[in-house]
């Protein structure tokens, strides 16, 4: 089963956002529209989208009204995408060249920048204190943590508590938001809002965890890029984390000794891949990013028993066990 | 060429500067003291000078002001760290020249948006995201025509001219509303914009004589004051840089 499966319920609406999404940008300059079109069509799971219009069903507002604050959170989501990009030097995403291999890193900048400033005229029209007070903040934070994790590029004495703080900004909070703000439009109960906020803030959790785990052992065509790239580039994740903090002694000395290079051929990669798999590091990481999963089941009982809610959970089952 | 403006709200700028200066380091460490980051610190005080000038001449200066003054400093120092990177650079140097410029201008933009939501500025956030938009556009045909050999510099003046007109306009509408004197403030932010951007970017003034003209003549619907004096010795300066004197016909009505 994919992903996509699961959105059967939403899909009309997720429709409705790849439409609004299409023309938000059919005001600006040609060359911004090629690079803009360029992204849209490398695809995307629409999981923050999707979380906001799903979230919006526990509210009395049609979902008509919040379909453009859907499309806004994956415009939020493809501006830091797009600049991530750059930051890693990436070539490939979801299989396909990136922004910057395409266009440039410049142009990559002002793409994501435009994005985001776009995003914000969207979630302005709601006239909503409280949303744009969230958004302002969970933005803030998400800068924070890429730039918690540039700075901890190659530091290989990591704890498992920074790795969560950083985390938690990086992913987790885009995705509490899109389930906060979904209710927020329809104005659910805020009780609700709050229990969805949470089950967002585990999903995210679990989302990156198992991302990170398949950074080492997924496929490159699965993947859509090459594996371990998050160690190419000196991201320290969970499972090298566990490795150095609790591995067997023989087997921190091999990694230390391969890590010291700071660029890695593919051997290297390999090599690393194969260390870590002989640990306990996959199943510990797992065994987390499930824990997390168990947290937003949990919230979920909190929550009227409905299709809605089938399919949250659905979806927090799948986050455990995907693949790409 | 700011030093009067500088001084005339050397309390308010200060605290800006200081703040803004806070934020960064905040977010970042000393990423930004490590010497790689050339910032032109009066340069950067144009636009919230600007924005208090305005309010001032439109009435006077308040909290509210500051606040926006504050926006705008963030917005120079993310535009500016965000103008230009390079297309290609060693991993050695990823960090200095790619991932701290996008990173913590990525940083000061969200604090643009925390800081209008938080002082109950968000009337400004449309027309500040739209700036922001303009902006990014503009850089974009910017790099365009350089890569074909074209000139970029009617790009570069266009953002300068479009930055000043929103900070005159900002500071003028948040103590004034939308009246005539804001509405000439506004435009003599554009002007002002594209003298400037001219001047440092040594660019031919004939192609913008008209600006010269009209900033003079937009100054005599002002109040004639010390206020209005800081937009004259503003424009004398820049005068003198581009080889221009005071239109002759205002000459005689002083």
């Amino acid at each position: 089963m994919q992903l996509k499966d699961m959105f059967n319920d939403i899909e009309p609406d997720l429709h409705k956002v790849d439409s609004f999404l299409i023309n938000c940008l059919e005001k600006t300059s040609d060359r911004l529209q090629k690079g803009y079109i360029h992204l849209l069509k490398a695809g995307g799971k629409r999981i923050r989208p999707a979380f906001t219009l799903l979230a919006a069903r526990y509210g009395s507002e049609d979902i008509e009204k919040v379909i453009p604050m859907a499309s806004a959170f994956e415009l939020v989501h493809m501006a830091s995408l797009v600049h991530d990009d750059v930051i890693d030097h990436s070539e490939l995403r979801r299989g396909e060249p990136t922004i910057r291999t395409v266009f440039g890193n410049n142009f990559s900048l002002h793409l994501g920048n435009y994005l985001f400033a776009k995003a914000l005229q969207i979630i302005d029209e709601y006239n909503n204190t409280s949303l744009n007070n969230l958004l302002a903040c969970a933005s803030m934070e998400m800068c924070r943590g890429e730039l918690e994790q540039i700075a901890a590029a190659y530091n290989y004495k990591q704890s498992l508590r920074q790795y969560f703080y950083r985390i938690k900004r990086k992913t987790s909070l885009l995705i509490t938001l899109s389930c906060q703000a979904g209710a927020i439009a329809a104005k659910a109960e805020p009780g609700v809002v709050r229990i969805l906020g949470r089950y967002g803030h585990n999903i995210g959790m679990a989302f990156q965890i198992t991302d990170d785990v398949l950074d080492y052992i997924a496929d490159e065509k699965t993947l859509g890029k090459p594996v371990g790239s998050d160690i190419q580039q000196g991201i320290v994740t969970l499972p090298l984390i566990y490795v150095l903090n609790y591995g067997e002694e023989h087997v921190r000395r091999r990694l230390l000794d391969i890590l010291e290079k700071k660029s890695f051929t593919r051997e290297d990669i390999a090599q690393m891949t194969k260390l870590i798999e002989t640990t306990e590091a996959i199943p510990f990481s797992l065994g987390i990013a499930n824990k997390y999963v168990e947290k937003a089941l949990k919230q979920l009982e909190l929550l009227p028993e409905n299709n809605t809610t089938c399919t949250l959970r659905q979806i927090a089952k799948f986050i455990y066990h995907r693949q790409y | 060429m700011l030093t009067k403006l500088i001084y005339k709200f050397m309390p308010e700028l200060t605290a800006i500067e200081a703040r803004t200066y806070k934020i960064i380091k905040k977010g970042t460490g000393n990423v930004l003291y490590q010497g790689r980051y050339t910032l032109n610190k009066e340069n950067l005080l144009w636009l919230p000078g600007l924005c208090l000038l305005s309010a001032k001449i439109a009435k006077d200066t308040n909290v509210k002001v500051v606040q926006l003054a504050g926006v705008l400093h963030l917005l120079s120092i993310a535009s500016h760290l965000h103008w230009t990177l390079p297309e290609k650079t060693d991993l050695i140097e990823m960090k200095h020249q790619i991932q701290y410029p996008i990173l913590i201008g990525d940083l000061l933009y969200s604090k643009v948006y925390a800081d209008i939501c938080q002082h109950g500025l968000q009337q400004y956030l449309t027309p500040l995201t739209s700036l922001i938009g303009s902006i990014q556009e503009e850089l974009v045909l910017k790099d365009m025509k350089e890569q074909n050999n074209l000139p970029k510099l009617p790009h570069e003046i266009k953002i300068f001219a479009m930055m000043s007109e929103s900070a005159c306009f900002l500071g003028a509408h948040s103590v004034a509303g939308n009246n005539f004197i804001t509405e000439k403030l506004r435009e003599i932010g554009f002007h002002l914009g594209q003298l400037k951007a001219v001047a440092e970017r040594g660019a031919d003034i004939s192609c913008y004589l008209s600006s010269w003209d009209a900033c003079w003549k937009l100054l005599e619907c002002l109040s004639d004051d010390k206020d209005r004096e800081q937009f004259q010795h503003i424009l004398q300066n820049l005068g003198s840089k581009l080889g221009l004197g005071r239109p002759p016909l205002l000459e005689c009505i002083v």
